[in-house]
């Protein structure tokens, strides 16, 4: 039958058009017709590595000034403007990128990009609104990280971890840097970073190429950049030794973190640090799983995913305990799995597993106007190579066992993690 | 602190917003629901967007609701159906499910319970079998029982370390009172422990048949494939699980005057707030005007409560309020962490927040946002086929009509500022609110006692203190 024959690849792949206005901001558009809606997906190439040791938090905070006004909107109006079209919106804020988005009805495209480029251009921070924000920021820290369970163990690890190096904090900051926050410093934080040439915007849904580009022209091609220059980023140092640790914790159960060193998001080896990491815990016959949690029990539930930073992260290897879990135990478990990898070629059977697996989620992904236009700003932030959203599942698809045994080696050995035990506090414990 | 304009920017005026283009008709997607001889009902929610299948099902009648007091029985039983069948070991179905790459999901709320599959459209026909085994053959084994009871004992214990968990649990209990809905549908510890193999053979026996089964096929599927699927795999379902279901009613106080109630977390920076008392069923009539109404209130970023809350005075991440119906009258509640100096302060500006809506009407402006939120984020809402599925799977399980979501946006923007007001009144109660607050009772409490009575208890829900009126 003609119909089932069409292929995989014509079925999902990403058509876009991509290119650069003269002060540098680089647009990627992509037509997805199915439904009557767009998103635009606005990133700037600064995050919390951008950050001064003594100003931690501040690409966040700053994150939360974008919606406080500029020339032409005022206090809240930036989310009303969109929410009354009938859209979406919110930004967040990583270590190498703060990202603004929006979905709405496909015909209120020139309002979205009217809106991104008023505060590109004109922003408005006063006293009033940044301590707000502040106050704001504050709450988050306590809500996601200061008053929940296990809430700082990455800022645990990333201290730990990249001690002296870049990416040694997460992007909340610490309260002291927040209290210390000052407005003369965002002036300078908005001259030098939000300019077009440090940004990347993508158009992702019902639209027509032409009149979508003349749009992004229309308000973005008068824009001035400040060609600022990044400051130089501290060296990743791997195999530093072994670093373990103990936190106590408002917890009831104990869990294990580890995290190993691995290199920035555009090197060769993700890929097979990606499958090495679904071989571990992807499905409940994962070995990890297998192991650890179904036959031995001597834990919970375990995780573990790639943490690819731009310059370099961590394979994150999570297990959370049992009330009467032995740490070391679990510690020990994981250890001679993660060292298996170096000895022994993984089965055919099992990467094609993980294989099947990594194409099932490669497809998911393309489901939504917004999810396809963050993988696209991914690409090309980080690879300058936008066509990777079509084209990344291929290097996955290649790796091969002996791949596994020499990346394994490379980056899974004492000397290049960090452990650390989380355990309940002895006057929190409850029962 | 503006990067200046370059002259070819002069003619833009960028003083007004610009104005939208024409609108595009928002469709709700075709479906084809059918009901086989044996009572299953089979919807299928096309769309090929990307070459992948989800097949959901859903008891009905199935939910916690009929745990008959042994809490957590409903949601381990569907857990229970992927641990092993007549053909496979739950390792068995691991494997088998992982290697197509897809995965098998079950579980429970309240209204019913849920197995869904999905996979690449490639692996479907492996995966529909390994799906019918866990619906059609499971076994219970001890072995699992005991795997899956020890891994559910230990969740709840984690779940006490979550002050948000701890406040919802505990509002819950005081809302609901002797209502099934009074309990997590995952369980107790204490009631987790007792369930027993023949516990969850007779509740499958008597929650899992055709009849009360909604067979939803989701993506890159027609619905001549799907049929045929479900001919192959679960025509010859011929039980009959309902004859033991027993289908009681239960009454809520909803008069009694506000009360108070801290889960004390020692030492905690915040207090986690839920401030409510019983909401609407998901059929009432005045469901969309309800949503309207909450929406304004507390149901999105703009919201009065949100933005009184976080945007003017800075008191939390994020303030909201919800309706959340069931099959029979859930919850109306608002929550937001805040620290604890601001408290009260914050339980007073929300009190404020409900006295308004029940006595003024809204402006224009604000009710215009709204309508326009509302009925713009709706085509949002269903650009993945298993968004269109699950909004199909509603229709189903709570009895809507069937043109419910056709007239939607028309129902929508039929609504005026009287109605927002008429439904306010009607279902938001600022007199008779369960405010429960999970924070440090040592730095809270003497605050609180000015909304009513003051009762403290500890993460296990033992009392730590009488009532402030009766004790110290």
């Amino acid at each position: 039958m003609f119909i089932s024959a069409k292929s995989f690849e014509a079925q999902s792949k990403v058509e876009f058009e991509e290119f650069d206005l003269d002060n540098g901001l680089h647009v990627i558009l992509h037509k997805d017709g199915t439904n009557p809606i767009v998103s635009v997906n606005l990133w700037y190439h600064v995050g919390a590595k951008d950050e001064d040791s003594n100003r931690t938090g501040f690409a966040h905070l700053f994150e939360h000034m974008m919606f406080q006004g500029s020339e032409n909107v005022g206090k809240a109006q930036h989310f009303e403007y969109i929410q009354k079209a009938g859209g979406t919106l919110n930004g967040t804020t990583n270590q190498d990128r703060t990202n603004y988005f929006e979905t709405a009805p496909s015909n209120q495209l020139e309002l979205l990009l009217w809106l991104e480029s008023d505060r590109m251009s004109t922003l408005k921070v006063n006293k009033e609104n940044f301590d707000n924000q502040r106050e704001v920021v504050k709450e988050e820290k306590r809500q996601r990280y200061d008053n929940a369970p296990y809430g700082s163990r990455w800022g645990e690890l990333m201290k730990r971890a990249f001690k002296n190096q870049t990416y040694e904090w997460i992007p909340i900051g610490s309260m002291e840097d927040l209290n210390g926050a000052d407005l003369s410093y965002a002036q300078e934080f908005y001259k030098k970073y939000y300019s077009p040439d440090n940004a990347v915007l993508v158009v992702s849904g019902d639209i027509n190429y032409d009149e979508a580009k003349e749009l992004v022209i229309k308000y973005f091609g008068g824009l001035k950049s400040s060609n600022a220059k990044k400051k130089t980023y501290k060296e990743i140092i791997f195999n530093q030794g072994e670093i373990k640790d103990v936190i106590y914790d408002n917890v009831q159960l104990p869990a294990v973190y580890f995290g190993y060193k691995i290199p920035g998001a555009a090197n060769k080896d993700i890929y097979a640090l990606e499958v090495i990491s679904m071989i571990l815990t992807d499905g409940k016959s994962s070995r990890l799983y297998k192991g650890i949690v179904y036959e031995k029990k001597i834990a919970k539930q375990i995780n573990s995913f790639v943490w690819d930073n731009e310059l370099g992260g961590m394979l994150i290897i999570s297990a959370t305990g049992f009330k009467n879990s032995n740490p070391d135990e679990i510690d020990k478990e994981i250890t001679l799995q993660v060292n298996k990898l170096m000895s022994e070629e993984v089965l055919d059977k099992e990467l094609e597993k993980v294989k099947n697996s990594i194409e099932n989620d490669f497809l998911t992904n393309l489901q939504t106007t917004m999810r396809k236009a963050d993988l696209l700003a991914h690409f090309w932030t980080y690879f300058k190579k936008t066509e990777l959203i079509n084209t990344a599942i291929d290097y996955y698809l290649n790796v091969t066992g002996e791949d596994i045994i020499n990346t394994a080696k490379k980056y899974l050995n004492p000397d290049n993690r960090v452990i650390l035990y989380y355990l309940p506090k002895k006057e929190n414990k409850v029962n | 602190m503006a990067n200046t304009l370059v002259a070819q920017d002069e003619k833009l005026d960028r003083t007004k917003p610009p104005k939208p283009g024409p609108p595009k008709d928002v469709l709700f997607p075709d479906y084809f629901d059918t009901t086989l001889p044996n009572g299953i009902n089979v919807l299928v929610i096309e769309n090929s967007k990307i070459p992948a299948v989800s097949v959901r099902l859903v008891f009905k009648d199935a939910g916690s609701y009929y745990d008959g007091g042994k809490f957590g029985l409903a949601s381990l039983t569907a857990e229970l159906l992927t641990k092993g069948t007549k053909n496979r070991s739950a390792t068995q179905i691991a494997e088998e499910i992982d290697f197509l790459g897809g995965s098998i999901n079950s579980g429970s709320d309240w209204d019913g319970s849920y197995v869904s599959l999905s996979l690449l459209k490639k692996h479907l026909d492996k995966g529909i079998g390994i799906l019918a085994d866990v619906v059609l053959n499971p076994t219970f084994v001890e072995d699992e029982i005991a795997r899956v009871k020890e891994q559910r004992i230990s969740s709840i214990l984690q779940s006490k370390d979550d002050a948000g968990n701890l406040s919802e649990k505990k509002f819950y209990k005081v809302l609901f009172d002797q209502h099934p809905y009074a309990y997590p549908s995952e369980g107790t510890e204490e009631s987790v422990k007792i369930l027993s193999k023949a516990d969850f053979e007779s509740f499958y026996n008597n929650h899992y048949g055709p009849e009360n089964l909604i067979l939803a096929f989701v993506g890159d599927i027609t619905k001549e494939e799907a049929i045929n699927f479900v001919n192959t795999q679960f025509s010859n379902w011929n039980k009959s699980s309902s004859e033991n279901r027993d289908i009681k009613l239960y009454l809520i106080d909803d008069t009694k005057p506000s009360s108070v109630y801290i889960v004390n977390k020692p030492g905690a920076v915040q207090s986690s707030l839920r401030i409510g008392h019983i909401g609407i069923s998901r059929n009432n009539p005045d469901f969309i005007a309800v949503t309207v109404m909450n929406t304004l209130l507390g149901g999105y970023f703009g919201s009065r409560i949100n933005y009184n809350l976080r945007e003017k005075h800075g008191f939390t991440y994020g303030a909201r309020s919800n309706f959340n119906p069931r099959i029979y009258p859930g919850d109306f509640s608002v929550d937001a962490d805040v620290r604890n100096e601001v408290t009260d302060t914050s339980i007073t500006l929300i009190i404020g927040e409900l006295k308004k809506i029940i006595s003024e009407e809204v402006s224009d402006d604000e009710l215009e946002t709204v309508k326009n939120y509302l009925t713009g984020v709706f085509p949002l809402q269903l650009e993945t086929a298993n968004a269109v599925a699950s909004r199909v799977i509603n229709l189903k399980l709570y009895n809507l009509p069937k043109d419910y979501y056709s007239k939607y946006i028309s129902t929508i923007n039929s609504l005026t500022k009287q109605d927002i007001l008429k439904a306010a009144k009607k279902y938001i109660r600022p007199d008779n609110l369960f405010i429960v607050a999970s924070g440090d009772a040592d730095a809270i409490k003497d605050k609180l006692k000015k909304f009513g009575d003051v009762e403290v208890f500890d993460a296990d829900d033992k009392v730590l203190d009488p009532p402030l009126e009766k004790g110290e």
